[in-house]
């Protein structure tokens, strides 16, 4: 089953007089539980089309189905909406909140949803609600199993200046996956890392979607990364090759 | 913890040296807002103290008809029932302790070769010693005798060092007085100093003679009535509590003797209490300065936390976390910063009056300038104790930072994630 289709998707960007498009017309349908990398020389479109597939850049033609939402008729806030409770990412540096220790980084996405939540619940006033929030301890629960699915148990109050490159990064990956999301877009995951730790964390990523059944799908030049993928896209001068 | 917070304050404490160096600036700011605003207030209390130590008193009771006519002192229009008008006074309110009457005159004291304009009190030396700070002032000589004691209705005076310096005169020399009678006609008789008061710059020292009412009613007539009734209170723990207690006591009494009128001290003291409150604006000019500064220190504080998280910004967007929250995460780090810095500012305040208050600062010194008229200005200047200024410093500075800090959280909050998360 298709968790995501694209049909004829575009994203011009207007620089002055200057067109660039940096995907022009993609066709593409992603199923659920996929490991697929997306490749490409530098400029051939895999970030614009990372932003578009995480709702965080629309694209100028086309359309998007997630899990059956077209996200077209999504605002600004229901896209926001949308990748708080549906998507998640891991990026190259791993962009650990550094204030944050292991547990509190993982915990973050399900606080940023249970934020929303109880803001929701006070714009809809006293009348009820439905769903209620994950109670802390719920929370808590949660990112210490995912912490523990990664291999740090034991590592859960240290701060991320206190781990290494690749322990890093296995915090980015329970941090995506807490909030059990519909897909996880990694970009250059491995890019920052020692080929021998990045091999550990892709063993890592795809050890979990088979576990999980979560659907990754990379930006990536590394080709580890393409050797482990079950699919590979590519793309060129913003087309699929 | 609310985790907007926990980030927030961590923040805070991870990035030390520029929350230090911000908090300095807060600390200072408003500990210097505190300890001026404390020591004029000290300034205020001591200026206030002395007028009612040395003329207005507590409360004072006069005719309307001589209050009107005050400074030519008219000896005709005295207190008809001093000692009932005293007794009404003191039931109508019981804050007052002591009462004493008074007949002040225009006078011309000499030593046969010169003369000097002077204002002479009639006084009762013992009640007035109880309402008037002038007995304890007494530097050479004596206060003058109690009704019935060894030396009095002798034709006796204390005087003013001031004066006695410019008429080359000492204790136990003769002083020529001459005044007008209640006859309305011209006397003049001698009278032995017994005592000098003050120093010799106050007016109080230089153009005063104090005698007992014995001597003052066999030199100016025996019906010379007693032209003010004045009145002494306990003291009250804050100006303003002096001021209102004051206030309140001469309502009661002017409720109990409506022939009379009662003025309290804000009555004498209208022109200073102006004066104090252009003062009050002034140092509230002062901590919006200072606060100002505090302000953009904030501003440029939050700016640069904004500006070394751009990627982490952007994470927390990819995440689904709304521009509000965002908004209110930079906020939090302002307001924490505000409050460390304010808190600090209040102890450092009430640090700079508790060291001034130890150290004593001579009221002479500070406020050897202060027109007060006749009033001596002594003893030592304190600073007050006022909460109301430190909730002022608290809520200012967190205000100013709460403002501060929206500055760069909006900027903050408008941040593209696409744009933050490639921002290296």
């Amino acid at each position: 089953m298709a968790v995501l289709q694209l049909a004829k998707v575009s994203r011009v960007y207007r620089k002055g007089e200057n067109e660039v498009r940096a995907l022009d017309g993609v066709d593409l349908s992603i199923e659920a539980g996929e490991f697929l990398a997306i490749v490409g020389p530098s400029g051939s479109g895999k970030t614009t089309m990372l932003n578009i597939l995480g709702c965080l850049d629309s694209p100028t033609e086309g359309s998007i189905v997630y899990d059956g939402v077209d996200l077209r008729r999504l605002d600004e806030a229901g896209l926001s909406a949308y990748r708080r409770d549906r998507i998640s990412f891991v990026f190259q540096s791993f962009n650990l909140v550094p204030v944050l220790t292991v547990r509190e980084n993982v915990e973050l996405p399900l606080v940023i949803q249970a934020r929303a939540e109880g803001a929701s619940r006070l714009a809809r006033g006293r009348k009820g609600s439905s769903g209620a929030a994950r109670s802390d301890a719920e929370i808590k629960a949660l990112a210490l199993e995912m912490i523990e699915a990664v291999g740090l148990s034991g590592k859960a109050d240290r701060f991320p200046r206190e781990l290494s490159g690749g322990q890093e990064q296995r915090v980015a990956i329970a941090r995506a996956l807490v909030k059990r999301p519909l897909v996880v877009l990694a970009d250059e995951p491995t890019a920052n890392l020692d080929s021998r730790t990045a091999g550990e964390i892709l063993d890592l990523m795809r050890d979990i979607n088979e576990r999980m059944k979560a659907t990754f799908i990379f930006s990536t030049h590394d080709r580890m990364v393409m050797e482990r993928a079950r699919r590979i896209v590519s793309l060129h001068d913003g087309k699929v090759a | 913890m609310d985790a907007l917070w926990k980030i927030a304050l961590r923040n805070v404490e991870r990035h030390r040296r520029r929350t230090i160096i911000t908090g300095i600036v807060m600390m200072v700011g408003i500990g210097l807002f505190i300890a001026y605003d404390s020591i004029l207030a000290g300034m205020d209390r001591l200026s206030i103290d002395a007028m009612i130590s040395y003329s207005s008193s507590f409360l004072k009771l006069r005719t309307p008809e001589y209050a009107a006519d005050a400074l030519g002192t008219p000896l005709d229009h005295g207190i008809a029932d001093p000692a009932g008008a005293m007794a009404a006074m003191r039931k109508a309110s019981p804050s007052i302790i002591a009462a004493t009457g008074r007949t002040l005159f225009v006078a011309e004291a000499s030593n046969y070769r010169d003369s000097e304009p002077i204002m002479a009190a009639a006084v009762d030396p013992e009640a007035d010693a109880a309402v008037f700070a002038t007995a304890r002032d007494v530097t050479a000589g004596s206060w003058l005798p109690s009704a019935g004691a060894e030396g009095a209705g002798e034709k006796e005076v204390v005087i003013g060092a001031g004066l006695a310096k410019e008429l080359a005169l000492k204790v136990g020399d003769g002083l020529l007085v001459s005044a007008r009678t209640v006859y309305d006609n011209q006397n003049a008789d001698e009278f032995r100093i017994v005592g000098l008061i003050g120093g010799d710059a106050s007016l109080t020292s230089t153009a005063t003679v104090y005698m007992s009412w014995a001597d003052a009613r066999a030199f100016l007539g025996e019906s010379l009535p007693v032209t003010e009734i004045d009145a002494a209170a306990k003291p009250s723990p804050s100006l303003d509590a002096e001021l209102s207690a004051s206030a309140a006591a001469s309502k009661a009494a002017s409720a109990a003797l409506p022939a009379l009128r009662a003025d309290p001290v804000g009555e004498f003291a209208k022109d200073y209490l102006a004066l104090r409150q252009s003062k009050q604006k002034g140092s509230y000019l002062l901590i919006v300065m200072i606060l100002l500064i505090a302000g953009v220190g904030i501003v440029n504080t939050i700016l640069m936390s904004v500006y070394s998280r751009v990627r982490e910004i952007g994470v927390l967007r990819a995440y689904g976390m709304s521009p509000k929250d965002i908004k209110a995460l930079f906020v939090r780090e302002g307001l924490i910063l505000g409050a460390v810095g304010s808190v600090a500012g209040l102890a450092f305040g009430a640090l700079l009056v508790w060291y001034l208050n130890g150290i004593g600062l001579s009221a002479g010194q500070i406020m050897g300038d202060v027109d007060l008229g006749a009033i001596p200005m002594t003893g030592v200047l304190r600073g007050e104790w006022r909460p109301a200024t430190y909730a002022v410093g608290l809520a200012f500075g967190i205000l100013v930072s709460w403002l501060a800090a929206r500055i760069p959280a909006k900027r903050a909050a408008k941040l593209e994630p696409t744009d933050a998360l490639k921002f290296v």
